[in-house]
């Protein structure tokens, strides 16, 4: 099929697949998926340009079914999601003034390369070992599994800061905490986001669980719920730079709509630790993805 | 719960996704294929109308294929397209 926005012949199939893939992976875990979802539309043929902005259009499609999906689970916290969105903002845009400043260094692609390798490492790194230390808690204490953290002091101490105004999350079983904690979550993973050019749902998931203390199946919806709100904005941004072939996201995102049901679905079936543990396998493989990038780029100088 | 086989249950995940892949086919050719020459003229006159269009018919798009799979959901009442089936073969709940 000919798409004459972006002047590129894809087979469409094979962009309703990667659609297909990325959806069950972001309705699983809470991510947008773009990670994998960007080199896969590379390899197909898609000019870069058009793989940034139009991976942005078919990621806000699929993570409105996926939330949609989650929210009849009831696994989303809107209020939650509401108030973070205000953070995440401020923290993107400051993010992408830091990533023009640092353009005028031009060391751009490698400071940003290596931050991203380092906390995709870390996060990876963390998660697997968090949650493997849960499942052995379940099995060890007797503990429900769903309330089963290997690392809750964190969020113990920030639940414990006392500075007005305090909000409850009733959704996430949060009684009180303070509204600068969330919005500083918010801001800070925004920030990552925007200074690292990603959606930022790998990124979020686990701050969800380990700093706020959201469960995991809330922590996964209300993060899709944000990725509708933060790629709709960088798809409007995008579009109007005329980086968005709307018609490829719309191929592509018939594919995703059955693959994010089925991932949300999914979440269904596997309890809090099992879901962390898989998800820690993801970091890791944007960790890679990006070092191939960043070698590609050695040796193509 | 009785278990059913993993073999026949990818074998009805896989028929049920047939189905809705003939669903979107027969959507593509009756729906995507002719939106270029518009989207295309729109991109090409005002980036910003093309934005926000663009915009809407994703989210136009996701909440139709949303009751879609809903509705298909609904009619071979085997939840999520055998999906929930397969899980329980793999489940620890």
């Amino acid at each position: 099929m000919y798409f004459p926005i972006a002047d590129v012949t894809v087979n469409p199939i094979l962009l309703m697949s990667v659609g297909f893939l990325v959806g069950i992976l972001g309705g699983f875990f809470g991510v947008g998926g773009g990670f994998l979802a960007g080199p896969m539309m590379f390899w197909t043929g898609v000019p870069m340009n058009f793989v940034v902005g139009t991976d942005l259009a078919h990621m806000t499609g699929k993570s409105l079914v996926a939330a949609r999906r989650h929210r009849a689970l009831g696994h989303v916290d809107l209020k939650l999601g509401l108030n973070m969105v205000l953070g995440t903002i401020v923290g993107v845009e400051l993010g992408a003034r830091i990533v023009e400043a640092l353009q005028e260094t031009g060391t751009i692609e490698l400071t940003v390369g290596i931050t991203y390798i380092v906390i995709l490492l870390i996060i990876s790194g963390f998660t697997a070992w968090e949650s493997i230390r849960a499942i052995q808690m379940v099995r060890t204490d007797q503990m429900d599994v769903d309330k089963a953290v290997g690392f809750q002091g964190l969020a113990k101490k920030i639940q414990a800061v006392n500075i007005p105004p305090m909000v409850s999350f009733p959704v996430s079983g949060i009684e009180s905490i303070s509204l600068w904690m969330v919005l500083g979550v918010g801001f800070f993973t925004g920030l990552l986001a925007g200074s690292l050019g990603v959606g930022g749902g790998f990124i979020r998931m686990p701050m969800l669980v380990y700093v706020l203390g959201i469960p995991t199946h809330v922590a996964v919806g209300t993060d899709l719920f944000e990725i509708v709100f933060s790629s709709a904005f960088g798809t409007i941004t995008h579009a109007i730079k005329g980086n968005v072939d709307i018609l490829m996201a719309l191929v592509m995102q018939t594919g995703a709509a059955i693959g994010a049901q089925i991932g949300a679905t999914a979440t269904r079936f596997f309890a809090g630790p099992k879901i962390r543990l898989a998800f820690s396998v993801l970091p890791l493989l944007g960790a890679i993805m990006v070092i191939i990038r960043l070698l590609g780029g050695a040796m193509g100088h | 719960m009785k278990r059913m086989e993993p073999g026949l249950l990818f074998r009805n995940l896989l028929m049920e996704i047939i189905i809705y892949s003939i669903l979107i086919f027969a959507y593509y050719l009756l729906v995507l294929r002719w939106l270029d020459d518009w989207l295309m003229m729109m991109f090409n006159t005002n980036l910003v109308y093309y934005a926000f269009i663009g915009l809407g018919l994703i989210f136009i798009q996701a909440v139709l294929l949303d009751f879609v799979t809903s509705y298909l959901m609904k009619i071979i009442k085997t939840d999520q397209f055998g999906i929930k089936r397969i899980l329980d073969v793999f489940s620890d709940r």
